[in-house]
Formats: C-alpha cells, structure tokens, sequence
C-alpha cells in the first residue's frame, strides 16, 4: 500500500568532507603531475577509485529500502506522542547508520536487519487538537565512509490525529461527598486490587506514583488498580460552560472521558451535533475523544 | 583523549619527515604532537583552536619567509606537518578526525615525493589504508567491527582495478612544475661538488657506506677493474693539492634530448642519490660555485659521449665531466652511452703547469730518469716502475694531508692511498712534460646479483690521473694498480673487509676467493633486498608517457586476443554471479519460494499483491479488494495460502509445509485458468 506522495527516489551528493576530499585528490594529481611521481599517481587514483565506490555503497545502502507505511497513533495534545515509519530492506545485508530526520528532530538507527520488516518510532508532541498533516520525513545515510550523502524523502498524504489536551478538575460534574450519583465509587483499597505499573500519563493522580519503580525504570511509573466496578457518567457540553474558553471547555472534557475510562466507568458523550452510545472500552473511549478532537467552534452554540 | 588508532598512522609520515625537513619544522611538529600527549596523560586542559589557529599562522609565516615560497616540495611540506601537529593538538571530538585525516593522506603523498623507497611505500601503503579505514564511523567501527572491517576490504578490493586502470592509461604529462618553486628548491638541494682535493680527504669516507648512485649496463656486463666513474677534474696543482679550473658559463654545453642517434641505445644507466647528503661531496670544500648555478655535479663513466635525462638538462663541461641543471632534489636517472670523441681543450700549457715550489729533489729524480726522448707512455711506463721498485704501499691511514707534501712522500714516508698517488703521478708526469689531470670520482662498486646492477658507496671513491698519450688522447692511468691492484680488482667494499695480510697482495689468490666466498646470510638478504628496492624505483622512475604509449602499441597488436580475454572474463564473471544467486536461492526456504512464484504471476499484479507487503497486509488485500470478491474461490484460496504461511514462517510450524504445497497447486490450477 503506498502512503506516499510518490515513490521515494533516493538522492545522491558530497557532504563537507566529500567535498575537502575531492578537492585535495584534484591538489594529489596536480602534485603528481609537477614532479612525475608515480607513487604520488598511484595514491590518487587509488583515493579516487575509493571514494567512487564509496559513493555507490552509500547509494546502495538506502537504495534498497523499502518505505512501508508511516503514520502516527492519536495522542493528546501537549503530551509526547509519536510517529511510526516503517521500513523493509530489501538488501542481502543490514543496513546501517541510517538517521531520520524531520523537522528539528532527527534519529539515528545504527542497523536495519536485512529483510526483515523494522518498525522506527519517531517522537512528536503538538499543542493544537485535530488532524494534522503527516510532517515530510527525510531518510538518508552517509555509510560507510562519510563522503557522500544519500537521502530519500517521503511526502506522506496521511493526517494524523490529536486529541484534546488533558486540562481541568479531575472531578466529575456535580460531584459531592457521599450524595451524587455521580460520585466516584470510593477508593478503599480493599475495593481495588493492585493491577500493575503503567507509564504516568498526564491525568494519573500523583498519588499514584510508584517511586521506587520509577526509580528503577528512571520513568515516571504508577500503580493501577482494578476497580471492582465503575460508575455510570454521563457528560455533556453545558457541564462545562462554567469554563471560560472553548478550548478549555474541550479540555476538561476529555480529561472526564480519560478519567471514566480509567475508573472503568459507563459513560456517554453528549455534544452538539454529537451522541456517543453509554458504554465504555477502547473504541468508545477513542470515539469520544476523536469527537472532541474535532468538534468545531462554529457547530457550537454558546 | 587523542584516540590511539588515529594516532598511530601518523607515526611513519612524521618519522620520515623529521629527518627531511629542516630542524625548526621538525621541532615545531614533534613538540605540538608532544604537548598534546602530555596534556592527554596529565588531564591538562588543551590549548584553544584560537590559540592553534593563532600558531598556525605564524608557522605559515614562518615556512614563507625561510623558503621564500609556499610552493615547492619543502616549503608546502614543511607547513603540512605543522599543521597536522597542530590539528592533533587542538582534537576535541570525533567530528574532526576526517580533515586530520585528509591532512594524514597528504603527508603520505609529501613523503614520496623525497623517497621512492620500496619498504618506505610499503609502511606509507599502509598508513594509508589506517587513515581511509578511520573514516567509518566510530559507532561502527566500536560496535560492529566485523562489519567495519567487512565493508572497508570489500571498498578497497572494489578500488583497485580501476587503480590500475587509471595508473597504467592515465596519461603521464610531464610538466616542469618543480622550476616554477623558485629558489627554494636551490637552497635546499645543495650540489655537493668542491673546486678543491686534498690528499687525505678520500681516505675520511671510506667507512662510509652510504650508497651515491646504481649503476646498470644495458649492453652487456663490466668487471670491476673497468668502471671508473667520473666525477670532477683537477687541473692547478697548488703543493700537493689540486684545485679545478674555473669553467666559464660559456663554456657549458647543454645536452638536449634530440642530441640524439646516440640515444636510442644508451650503454648504461645510473639512478643518483640526491647529493646533499654526500659526505664525499661535504668533505671537499666550498660548493658556492654549482649552488649558484643550481647545478649537480653527475658521474659518468670515461669516454661517455653523451648523457641524457627525462626530466633534467644535462650539461657537458669542457673537460667532459657533466652536470644536471636543476640541481635534483630526489633520484635522479640517466643515460650514458660511450664514444670517444676528441678533446675539445685547444691547448695542453694549462695541465703541463707545476705548482710553485716545486721541490728540488723531485726535480733531480726526474732529471736522472732521462726520459726526455721517451714517449709519454713510456714516461709513465717509468714512473710507475718507480713506485714499484721503491716498494711504496698503499695505507688506509696515510696521515693528514697537511703534514704530506710530494718530497715528503716520494722520498721518506712512501704510503698512502688513491689521492696521494693520482696528485704524486700527475705532478711527475708534468715534471716530464706529460700533459696530466687528476681525476676525482668513484671506482668499482659492488655488483648485485638479484637486481643485476652495480651499487656504489662513498667508500668506493676514488681519484686517478688522466695523461695526453702519443696520440693526443686523454688516457687514464692509475697507480693504484701498482700498488694495491686488488683494490681495483675486487672494489672498495670487498677489498676494505679483506684481513690486512691478504689486502697486500697483488692478485685474486685461493685464501682470497674463499674468503670472499663467505657471505653472510644477512649480507645475502640485504643483497635481495637492495635488488628488489632496486627493480621498484627503477620502474617507477621509468613508467611515463614514452611507456604508456608502448603499452597500448603493445594492445593494439594484441587487440584482438586481449578483447578475447577481457569477454571471457566477463562471462566468467557473471557466471559467478548467477551461481551466487542460485546458491542463495537455495538458501530459501520453501514457504518463500512459494509465496515469491505466486508474486511473480502477472495476473495478480492488478490485484496490488507486491513482494514490498507483508503477508498480512497481502492477506488484508485479497479479503477486501473488490476485484476478487467476484471470484471468491480465488480469493479463499489465497486466504487460506497466506494463513498458512504466516503459520509456517512466523510461527515455526514447519509441519503445515505439505498443507502449503497444496494449497499452492491449487492457486496455480487457478492461475492457469485466468
């Protein structure tokens, strides 16, 4: 399946040393024909003849990778997300110290097993919700010997999607103590059964961290309970409209459907010109969200 | 830290080119290279690169003002090696290695343009390949180095034949480059030759084993008693020493090339030693007159006719010793071939000249000889009968020439070596009205068997007389062959290794021949080696324009078989290759040769199946495409073949393989019928 604009051609010319180098071989044979020194001949040649099929192995070792797929997981805004190319040599051998580079960020993989098809991930982070192009990615490579740049880029036509940053009370709407139906069940940890470490994620409640893992892994860990059972929620646009903005009106939003997701709750979306089904589970916690990501202020009104 | 592999290919460039480069340069280099060590092993901290680009630029100053240029051999080495020392001084990070390694090549390419040395190309070769081999990355080179190493042989075997493609067709202009370095060049390459002998001056060198030139006969083989090598002439006799005549400019006669017939077959060939180094040359005395002419002084052997050089203008002086303009800085080759021609001195007033004080007593013993009716051979025929009967030896030690004068050694200490007698034969011979010169030059040399040429050494220098003979002619005569005729027999080298009883005797005895017999075995292995260094610098001087004309004259004749071999080796070639990828083929599994038959099927081209997807993408495809859901046997079946054989090649279930086999007629029967 080709996601590409076109199929990446693979591009070729000197890097800086390339360049010093070709100009000192030029100063070789000038040597060499001054004083009619056969050996100074010889080297030139030699140097010229290496940097000639130096050039042709680096062609090579990008030449013969194949682009795959490229593409990118939703992930909330503010937060890092990432990219995800993937590649199939289609040479004999590994192919090595190839860097990805896009935008001010570039990657460095020090070998792509031959023949078999690699998954590299590529870290972005976005303040803005919504679907956003795919950025322009270049794949190049200077092995072996650094004297010659080979690149391929790729024009990827695919967007990729950014959910609603996770901002707001971690409160859900018309929550008290004790009364309201919409109350969190209580937290006693004899209801909960510890689940695990997972990876902080921004609407985890700092209580939560597990230092000593974190410690260890040297990233932010907390610990998951599995709650017995959730709540039933239901959240709606006018439980917001305390909120100043319309962004932040989005953004607490989507911390409520995180936060429900995690408490293994029921619950339903209601938005203008937008009703999710009561329910609860990934694909519901991914529509919601994907609703939220681009609901769009003219379809609102306040 | 300054990494160590970096480091080490350096050494061999830099070690020579101390001992090239003047003093102050090399001091400068080595002291940068020694800084950076130290401050490596103490932890000082580096100087900046504002202090070394600082450093840079008065070495750059510095080199123009001491060589008047920055263009030449000397001046441009000079600064390279300054600056190489002070790049690895200022190394902070790997970023930098590939421009120190740039200037590492360079270095490399600058020694050999002082020395074509076989052993010398061989470390250069080398260091080299370490510097090329150094710009693979660091991660690579640490990590894998297996693959460093893989991917290094592989660019280098790749390289060479277009190396030698380019090496042999490449055409070899000659270009007077060097002339344009101005005086530079003058300063450095210093003529060694002197206007002055003193007795006693030989016998200082011949410990010396410094090799001076290499001789080799084209047309046929000498023997050592024969090869007197010419180099200057000496005609004012002032006591005992011998002072040359001054030779006006005007008096030269360049040689050129088209000079001619002669050259087609030349007699022999001599690669010369730069002779700056020449102790023989630096003990004799001034050398302002050639250094102001940019000259150097050549050996040739008597009666050369003409001499000619590729590359150097050859002079010819009127007493038919030669000289090569400019002064060479590296080896230098050329030709001599043999024709005696007549003399071109007008008048023989100036070598009948007796110095002033001429000894009485020397004047009476050439008096009571009576030789004034006597022919001039026969004159010499006497004289050397003097030096016969009066038992006069030939020492190694003959004292210094200041306490020598003529009476002295006619009448009461009687030995001496080469230059006592040659000064005491001359000034005898004038006494008698001979026309006489001394000559200064080398004689012998050593043969050697493997490379088939003759090596001479400062201690086979030498000096003998030359006398106009009853038919005007310039003829040698040489006392040694009186008194130590063995030394002319055997050479220097020999003769000098010969136990003192046996140097007395006058001819080859079986004590001697047993004796010479013993050869070391290193003296052997020094033999071969000096022949094989031989042979290389002897080609490589020699491969120019002239040669590569003469080898592709040589193709066109063999055009025909040569395309033969080149189309077979072509075949052969590919036909490696085919086996290559059918071994490969081979290796593949069974699964895969399936799967890559049923990509191959055009017929399924429209369908989107490509060998760039997976086999679950592939699978995705043939369940969704619209196409094949009108043909849904097909679609199931390619279905059920991809399961399976994701079943086998991922999850090893190697036992599903007959399933796949069946599956896989079946889409072919399928295939068939599309």
């Amino acid at each position: 399946m080709t996601l590409f604009k076109n199929t990446p051609r693979t591009y070729i010319l000197p890097t800086k040393i390339g360049l010093f180098y070709g100009v000192a071989l030029m100063l070789m044979l000038m040597v060499g024909f001054g004083y009619s020194n056969n050996l100074v001949f010889f080297v030139c040649f030699f140097l010229t003849s290496f940097g000639t099929v130096a050039m042709v192995f680096t062609n090579q070792n990008l030449q013969k990778l194949d682009l795959q797929n490229f593409g990118a997981r939703p992930f909330f805004a503010d937060e890092r997300g990432e990219f995800f190319l993937s590649v199939l040599p289609r040479s004999n051998h590994d192919l090595i110290n190839i860097t990805v580079k896009y935008e001010t960020f570039q990657k460095l993989i020090e070998k792509i097993p031959a023949k078999i098809e690699s998954t590299i991930n590529l870290p972005i982070m976005s303040s803005e919700r919504g679907l956003h192009k795919l950025p322009t990615i270049r794949v190049e490579s200077t092995y072996p010997f650094q004297l010659c740049r080979s690149w391929k880029t790729i024009y990827p036509l695919q967007e990729y999607l950014v959910y609603p940053s996770r901002l707001g009370s971690p409160h859900f709407p018309g929550q008290v103590d004790g009364t309201n139906k919409n109350k969190l069940t209580s937290k006693n940890k004899s209801d909960e059964d510890f689940g695990g470490v997972k990876i902080y994620e921004k609407s985890d409640s700092p209580r939560r961290i597990d230092w000593k893992s974190t410690a260890r892994t040297r990233e932010m860990q907390v610990k998951m309970f599995d709650s017995k059972e959730g709540q039933t929620l239901i959240f709606t646009w006018e439980q917001t409209q305390e909120l100043a903005s319309f962004e932040a009106r989005i953004s607490q939003l989507a911390l409520w459907i995180d936060l429900a997701e995690k408490s293994r709750s029921v619950y339903q979306l209601i938005l203008p010109g937008f009703k999710s089904e009561l329910s609860q589970g990934l694909n519901h916690w991914q529509s919601c969200l994907r609703s939220l990501a681009l609901l769009d202020s003219a379809h609102v009104s306040t | 830290m300054f990494p160590l592999s970096l480091f080490v290919p350096f050494l061999l460039p830099f070690s020579y080119l101390c001992l090239e480069l003047p003093f102050w340069v090399s001091f400068c280099g080595i002291s940068f290279i020694i800084w950076r060590l130290v401050g490596d092993f103490f932890k000082f901290a580096q100087p900046s690169k504002k202090v070394t680009g600082g450093l840079s630029t008065i070495g750059l100053v510095m080199v123009i003002v001491g060589f008047e240029t920055l263009v030449g051999r000397d001046a441009a080495g000079s600064f390279l090696f300054l600056l190489a020392g002070l790049k690895i001084l200022e190394y902070r990070a790997q970023e930098e290695s590939p421009f120190l390694i740039l200037l590492g090549l360079f270095l490399c390419c600058t020694v050999f343009l002082f020395s074509l040395n076989l052993f010398w190309s061989l470390g250069l070769g080398a260091s080299i390949l370490a510097l090329a081999y150094q710009l693979i990355p660091l991660n690579v080179r640490k990590n894998t180095p297996t693959t460093a190493v893989n991917i290094f042989t592989k660019t280098v075997v790749t390289a060479l034949p277009l190396t030698f493609l380019l090496f042999f067709f490449f055409p070899r202009f000659t270009n007077h480059f060097r002339n344009f370095a101005g005086s530079g060049l003058s300063k450095i390459a210093q003529s060694g030759s002197s206007d002055r002998l003193d007795p006693g001056a030989f016998s200082e060198v011949r410990e010396n084993k410094k090799l001076v030139f290499q001789a080799e006969f084209l047309l046929g083989k000498k023997n050592t008693r024969d090869l007197y090598w010419r180099g200057d002439v000496f005609t004012t006799p002032t006591g005992f020493s011998w002072k040359k005549a001054d030779v006006s400019k005007n008096s030269q006669i360049p040689l050129t090339e088209s000079a001619p017939a002669h050259h087609s077959t030349p007699d022999y060939r001599i690669l010369l030693v730069p002779q700056e180094s020449l102790e023989f040359a630096s003990s004799l005395g001034n050398q302002e007159n050639l250094q102001k002419e940019n000259q150097a002084r050549i050996f040739t052997l008597d009666e050369t006719d003409t001499v000619h050089s590729h590359f150097s203008q050859i002079i010819m002086q009127p007493d038919r010793t030669f000289r090569v303009s400019p002064a060479p800085d590296k080896t230098l080759e050329y030709f001599g071939t043999i024709e005696y021609k007549t003399p071109t001195e007008k008048s023989a007033e100036e070598y009948l000249t007796l110095p002033p004080k001429f000894p009485d007593r020397v004047k009476s013993l050439v008096a009571s000889w009576n030789l004034k009716e006597l022919s001039p051979e026969q004159k010499l025929e006497k004289i050397l009968y003097f030096f016969q009967n009066e038992k006069f030896h030939y020492s190694l030690r003959p004292g210094h020439g200041g306490q020598m004068n003529l009476e002295k050694f006619l009448f009461e200490i009687r030995e001496g070596f080469c230059e006592h007698y040659a000064s005491s034969l001359a000034l005898l011979l004038r006494a008698t009205q001979v026309p006489a010169r001394v000559v200064g030059g080398y004689q012998g040399g050593t043969f050697n068997e493997y490379g088939k040429f003759w090596m001479i050494r400062e201690k086979d220098a030498h000096a003998w007389v030359e006398y106009i003979n009853s038919k005007g002619r310039w003829t040698r005569a040489d006392a040694t062959n009186i008194v130590a005729p063995l030394r002319l027999e055997i050479g220097a080298e020999e003769y000098f290794a010969l136990p003192a009883e046996l140097q007395i005797l006058k001819d080859l005895s079986d004590s001697i021949n047993s004796f010479r017999q013993k050869k070391s075995f290193f003296l052997i292995f020094r033999f071969w080696l000096e022949g094989l260094n031989y042979r290389w610098t002897s080609w490589l001087l020699n491969f120019d324009l002239a040669k590569q004309k003469e080898i592709l004259k040589d193709l066109q004749g063999k055009l025909p078989v040569s395309l033969l071999v080149t189309f077979a080796f072509l075949v052969l070639l590919s036909l490696a290759v085919h086996i290559h990828q059918l071994r490969i083929q081979k290796n593949e599994s069974l699964e895969d040769k399936y799967l890559n038959q049923i990509l191959s099927w055009k017929e399924f081209e429209g369908i989107g199946l490509h060998r760039s997807l997976g086999p679950r993408e592939m699978l995705d495809l043939v369940t969704t495409r619209p196409l094949l859901k009108h043909q849904e046997v097909l679609s199931q079946s390619l279905s059920q073949f991809f399961e399976t054989y994701m079943q086998i090649a991922y999850g090893s279930q190697f036992e599903l393989r007959p399933l796949l086999k069946s599956q896989f007629k079946t889409l072919r029967k399928l295939h068939r019928k599309l």
